[in-house]
């Protein structure tokens, strides 16, 4: 009987030691694990009709990618077997572990993988033609790029012409409208000038000069007897 | 002509100068607004009819006044009764107090005007927080846009009573736009009518408000511009032109803003359905071009019944998509011009930077038109006062008025400025251009005598106005006035307290607060300080009556 139950033991150990191996990659790589990630890659959004399929293929070429952030991140020999996948979903997301390639039971925190994605992020998106929003690990946070600072405050600079444009039309309206002013203050005195002028031409006779010079010639007959002259 | 007042080149120069004044900012944002809350296409039928019944005789009433007395609103007064100086210093005080605040806009308009011409547009997106983990939450909680308006631009305070620092960068525009105006103003006629080019129960009250409020009735204005005009001048039927025209233009604008509105609308639903369709299929995991904007509804059905528990942990997520609702959300004022404009115009194609550069020369355009006729309504009687003539040259007196308009106007600057703006907007000019309008046709009609203004237009025009002026002017408009000034009356009383619309910036949204008891104060000295000139100058004048006695 025992030798009986010790040949069943053995023939039975190798299935027995395949599920337990099954079940320690489902309890490496499960969706409510503290140290998976969840991967959401949107083709259709950033390529459109370019879209390429998501296969075997790609998802290694995920796991390589990993396995190289992994590697530059923490100078361990990482390989494509320390990235486990599962929970793979039609939406293309996933969840992935990563494990220590020295010691491959328990999955690394993450922290670690973490670092390790931040550190070549813009790699990591380059690889699949994807960017922050359509490759997303969700929990790290993309890094936005900050918007361009602009070299000089342009407002400042657009406000200063036109300023010192309409601080030159002013300065120009001021100057001409003085100016017409004093035209015409010396145009009104030039017009009393003339006044006194044919009163002394009327004085000393008829002097043709004086009158003609402003406004013509006029002829002292017919000059209207202006009220101021008439103290003559 | 003798009295050596100035006067238009030609007619047309005082057509464009009423237009210009006339158009403005209200034509573009306020009749769109109204037109919406009161139900579309239907607004029309009490605007045409409050256009017809009062507000097209008062404004022939304004230019005729002007045309026969010749001088800006006090002296035209003064001539009419000198009882009633009172009316014109009422119109003085109003064109000022609306001075003082509207150039407040036209230095918005520069503020945004100058910051166009940065690539990209500075309210195209949110700018990210100190460490470069997001945005700044007060931008992402609303829109970049708003947040451009409220924090940028205006730096806005979380209530009235906050008032804060002053924003250099508002202050420099403000003076700049100041500036523009003076240059403008000290050209004197020629310069006002050459600004040519312009591309563009509750309801029957708003009509009324807005006719008057639009064509500029009782800001002696019209009176001024009136007063430089040929004495044979026929200004019946340029009345009729300018008030159809501005009426035309505020057709065309609501066209052109209902445009807008559909457009920003539809981009926001589009927005929302594509929001809802990411948030689905990275909830459920389901294929990428799974769910469809036809097929979401069925597909939000279809999850919540099949699987309610995880539908149950985004449902706070979860935005119906209503076009309907995004167009009826109606702005009025400078959220119109600032906001939903800007937003729609990031999102024009090509270069946004033309669009927007456009855009804000328009509403300068516009803004300065009007500011001069504000002015004019200020200088013209000013200047035609022999005591101020006598001792300030004009250029200085006009240069006065507008460092004292423009020194009040840093008000607006502040934190709190965008408060004051909107009291100053609401009630500097409301009531009182209702009660001063009434007196003016009171005072045309039954003091200074019907008869006798018929037989002083037909003098000068060359022959009397027809049944439609005097009906409307005798007994139509009077009564539609009182009427209007009754229910004013009756809705500030029974209103209760007044309230504002404040920015709540941990929210990202509008919240409505109480105005404490000094802005209460500042609101009735508003109202009184041009109301009360009309009582005050006739006792004035009564008084000196009876010492020459």
């Amino acid at each position: 009987m025992k030798m009986c139950f010790m040949l069943l033991l053995i023939v039975f150990s190798p299935f027995m030691a395949a599920g337990s191996g099954a079940t320690a990659l489902g309890q490496l790589c499960f969706k409510d694990s503290p140290n998976a990630f969840k991967v959401r890659i949107s083709l259709k959004t950033a390529l459109g009709d370019e879209a390429y399929d998501w296969d075997e293929s790609e998802q290694f070429y995920f796991q390589a990618t990993v396995a190289y952030g992994m590697r530059k991140s923490m100078n361990k020999p990482f390989n494509v077997s320390d990235v486990h996948i599962c929970e793979k979903t039609e939406r293309i997301s996933f969840y992935f572990v990563v494990t220590d390639p020295y010691s491959g039971s328990k999955p690394l925190p993450k922290t670690d993988v973490e670092n390790a994605i931040r550190m070549v992020r813009a790699r990591f998106n380059n690889a699949f033609s994807l960017d922050d929003h359509t490759l997303e690990f969700v929990g790290i946070k993309p890094t936005f790029s900050p918007t361009p600072e602009q070299p000089v405050t342009v407002w400042l600079i657009v406000f200063g012409v036109i300023m010192g444009l309409i601080v030159v039309g002013l300065i120009m309206i001021i100057v001409t409208s003085q100016r017409d002013k004093m035209k015409k203050a010396k145009s009104a005195e030039k017009e009393k000038e003339n006044e006194e002028a044919n009163f002394k031409g009327a004085e000393n006779g008829i002097s043709c000069q004086a009158l003609c010079e402003s406004e013509g010639c006029q002829n002292e007959a017919f000059y209207p007897d202006d009220d101021n002259l008439t103290t003559l | 002509m003798e009295d050596g007042r100035p006067s238009w080149d030609n007619p047309m120069q005082f057509i464009f100068a009423c237009i210009s004044f006339a158009v403005g900012l209200s034509n573009v944002w306020r009749f769109p607004y109204l037109c919406q809350m009161h139900g579309g296409g239907g607004f029309l039928i009490p605007y045409v009819i409050m256009l017809v019944a009062a507000g097209l005789p008062l404004f022939y009433l304004e230019l005729a006044l002007g045309q026969l007395m010749r001088k800006g609103s006090i002296g035209a007064w003064r001539a009419v009764s000198p009882y009633l100086i009172g009316v014109g210093a009422g119109s003085l005080v109003i064109a000022f107090l609306v001075s003082v605040y509207y150039n407040a806009i036209n230095s918005w308009s520069l503020w945004y005007l100058f910051h166009s011409f940065e690539n990209p547009l500075p309210w195209a997106s949110c700018p990210l927080n100190r460490n470069n983990t997001g945005l700044i939450e007060e931008c992402a909680k609303s829109s970049a846009t708003e947040y451009f308006w409220y924090r940028k631009t205006l730096n806005i305070s979380p209530s009235i009573n906050d008032t804060g620092i002053i924003h250099w960068g508002m202050i420099l525009c403000l003076i700049l736009s100041w500036l523009v105006v003076y240059i403008c103003i000290i050209r004197g006629t020629e310069s006002t009518g050459k600004i040519e080019q312009l591309t563009d129960p509750k309801s029957w009250i708003d009509a009324a408000t807005q006719i008057f409020y639009s064509l500029g009735l009782g800001f002696g204005s019209l009176i001024a511009f009136a007063s430089f005009n040929e004495k044979n001048n026929n200004c019946e039927i340029q009345a009729v032109i300018i008030a159809l025209i501005n009426s035309l233009t505020s057709v065309f604008a609501s066209i052109v803003t209902f445009a807008i509105y559909g457009f920003k609308a539809t981009y926001n639903y589009e927005s929302c359905i594509e929001r809802m369709i990411l948030l689905l299929t990275n909830t459920f995991d389901l294929e990428e071009t799974a769910i469809t904007s036809d097929t979401l509804d069925k597909w939000t059905a279809h999850l919540n019944s099949t699987a309610p528990d995880k539908f149950a942990t985004i449902s706070s997520q979860i935005e119906t998509c209503d076009l309907q609702s995004h167009l009826d959300t109606a702005a009025e004022g400078t959220g119109l011009i600032f906001i939903v404009y800007t937003e729609a115009i990031v999102h024009m194609p090509g270069p946004s930077q033309i669009w927007s550069i456009l855009y804000f020369s328009m509403v300068l355009v516009l803004g300065i038109g009007s500011m001069l006729g504000n002015m004019a309504g200020v200088i013209t009687p000013l200047s035609d006062m022999k005591i101020i003539s006598k001792y300030l040259p004009r250029e200085l007196m006009i240069g006065i008025t507008c460092l004292m308009a423009c020194g009040t106007g840093m008000i607006f600057s502040t934190e709190a400025g965008n408060y004051w703006f909107v009291i100053f907007n609401d009630y500097a000019a409301t009531l009182a251009l209702l009660l001063i309008v009434l007196i003016e046709i009171i005072g045309v009609c039954y003091i200074h005598g019907i008869r006798r203004f018929l037989g002083e237009i037909e003098m000068m025009v060359g022959r009397k106005p027809n049944l439609y002026w005097i009906v409307t002017w005798v007994f139509i408009s009077p009564a539609l006035i009182v009427s209007l000034l009754i229910f004013y009356v009756v809705d500030y009383i029974t209103s209760g307290r007044l309230s504002y619309i404040a920015w709540d910036s941990s929210e990202g949204r509008s919240v409505t607060l109480e105005y404490p008891t000094y802005a209460l104060a500042v609101i009735g000295l508003l109202v009184v300080a041009s109301i009360s000139c009309i009582p005050l100058m006739a006792i004035v004048v009564y008084i000196r009556k009876q010492l020459k006695k």
